[in-house]
């Protein structure tokens, strides 16, 4: 109780000095509460001027893998931490408030590192004009922005290979450093909304260099990306939309993944110029009950004009609760040519993966998740799954 | 903190289940209260959910909502959950967890144990929202109280009953 009074309390400083200043809310709250015992009991918690406080939700899941065919140390079965999320707000102002994910994790050496994955600071205009600054999760598609780190939000025990992070292997920008403008546009009815970012990019795509251009960018084209998409009231937890994403890479001389029978003229791999441009797609349907996601995504890589390369990938995933339980499927492909100078690692990778998902508290869940994973010139993968995921 | 603002808190919950309507049968209606200083005059019932939602934040003239709802026991959380928005409890606590999540808003609403606490907020609280029993609205003209779908509390029509 004595928590519940003390959160009470704080709100109430934090409302009401946002709101009004103390010597206002004296007597506005005398001429209007002073017949209510309650909020007389309340009108002196009114009068201290308040900051800025911080709300922290924290997120984490912690797994048993294991792989058919392991031939590397990662492949072996294993207990795995997961990410560790701190995922803080806090309102500045009644428009302006600062938003931040902190997460913790175990990295491929073992070692725990820590990542700032999101820190934005927010202010909104109107509904239709929201401005974000920070590092924050491109639009591209819907899962980047629907899930961010929280892999208990998420049905499944991993996110689609199209949207798995960029140190984890990822093929899209899913994270970037700039500025962000969103908003609702025209019917509510339609709920049609807007994104522009404008960001640093990504470097080359690398594992163990950071893809992310947190403070320095390789070069001085900024990346854009324009998304739309549409809400409608009259079907609630449908969305559809669409996302554009342009940007330049200048990766290093020698860097590009090239066919050594048949590599790139010299000139153009000594200074390579990749424009890149990644076009999504999505319509999903979620309520309580049912979910229905489906996306698909075209990278598109032009090398100095020499010569493009396209890289299509999709996802499909569908899942009904019945009670605490939720039975999930997804399907999964993406064809990267075994030459493309950016993902030549990637290959063709296709399968479904199939699990259960079984919600034991509100904010605790046990996965379990079957794996096929079909590669090019190589066997098939199986892979089992299991996962504790919370919020706390 | 003082011992005397302790103690004061701690009679505000010890009272507060006295104040409230607890999961009593109630058939009247319910009225959308929120600032005098509020411009709007009228919600539709799709803007209401919205607003409930989190889905719409500002009101005319660019003012930030400010969601007040009484906790789980009282029969508006009841009648909020069940005819603005058709959800469970559950998913309504789910779906703003995700909502501030998503950046979509800094906190969730804030639940108040008490009709003349949420009363008393929503006057002090330019951009204050909050649905209240018809007959628990405060005496004094603190609160406005909104048409919905054009209609006021008692006249034919009425919604939100």
């Amino acid at each position: 109780m004595q928590q519940k009074i003390k959160e009470l309390e704080d709100r109430l400083q934090e409302v009401e000095s946002r709101e009004h200043p103390a010597h206002e809310v004296t007597s506005a709250a005398d001429a209007s509460l002073s017949s209510d015992a309650s909020a007389d009991v309340v009108m002196p918690e009114m009068k201290q001027s308040s900051r800025p406080q911080l709300n922290i939700r924290g997120y984490a899941d912690v797994g048993f893998f294991a792989n058919q065919g392991a031939v590397t140390p990662e492949d072996h079965s294993r207990f795995a931490l997961g990410q560790f999320n701190l995922f803080m707000t806090s309102r500045i102002s009644s428009r302006a408030n600062v938003l931040a994910e902190l997460i913790v994790e175990p990295g491929d050496n073992n070692a725990i590192s820590v990542d700032l994955e999101r820190l934005l600071f927010n202010y909104s205009v109107s509904d239709s004009l929201n401005i974000s600054l920070g590092r924050y999760h491109t639009s591209i598609g819907y899962y980047n922005t629907a899930y961010h780190h929280s892999f208990w939000m998420q049905t499944t025990v991993a996110r689609p290979f199209l949207f798995q992070f960029e140190d984890d292997g990822g093929i899209l920008p899913v994270h970037n450093v700039g500025l962000s403008l969103n908003g609702a546009l025209l019917s509510k009815d339609l709920g049609l909304h807007h994104v522009v970012e404008v960001g640093n990019g990504r470097t080359s795509r690398s594992r163990i260099d950071g893809a992310e251009q947190n403070a320095i960018d390789e070069n001085g084209h900024k990346s854009l990306n324009l998304a739309m998409f549409v809400r409608p009231e009259r079907w609630r937890g449908l969305q559809a939309g669409f996302s554009y994403y342009l940007d330049r890479l200048t990766p290093d001389a020698g860097s590009l993944f090239e066919n050594p029978t048949n590599p790139f003229p010299a000139s153009v791999a000594a200074r390579a110029r990749i424009d890149e441009r990644i076009l999504a797609a999505h319509v999903v349907y979620q309520s309580s009950r049912f979910e229905f996601l489906n996306e698909a995504v075209l990278i598109g890589h032009d090398l100095n004009g020499y010569r493009a390369f396209y890289t299509p990938g999709f996802y499909s995933q569908v899942s009904n609760r019945w009670g605490q339980v939720r039975p999930y499927f997804r399907y999964q492909y993406v064809n990267a040519n075994s030459y493309e100078p950016v993902f030549g690692d990637v290959g063709l990778r296709q399968g479904p993966s199939a699990g259960v998902r079984f919600d034991f508290t509100e904010s605790a869940a046990f996965k379990i998740e079957y794996d096929r994973t079909m590669l090019r010139g190589i066997a098939p993968v199986n892979g089992m799954a299991t996962q504790v995921s919370f919020a706390f | 903190m003082s011992r005397s603002r302790k103690a004061a808190l701690l009679m505000l919950f010890c009272l507060a289940p006295c104040l409230y309507s607890v999961a009593e049968e109630y058939s009247g209606e319910y009225a959308v209260i929120v600032n005098p200083k509020n411009p709007a005059q009228n919600i539709s019932s799709a803007q209401l959910r919205r607003l409930v939602m989190g889905e719409e934040k500002f009101w005319p003239g660019r003012l930030p909502v400010s969601i007040i709802v009484q906790d789980d026991r009282s029969v508006e959380r009841g009648f909020m959950l069940k005819k603005v928005i058709n959800m469970s409890s559950t998913d309504y606590r789910t779906h703003w967890t995700t909502l501030v999540f998503r950046g979509g808003a800094v906190s969730e609403p804030l639940a108040v144990p008490s009709n003349g606490l949420a009363s008393g907020l929503v006057a002090v609280q330019e951009g204050g929202l909050c649905i209240m029993r018809t007959d628990n609205l405060p005496k004094k003209e603190s609160v406005k109280v909104l048409r919905v779908d054009g209609k006021l509390p008692g006249e034919t029509g009425y919604p939100l009953h």
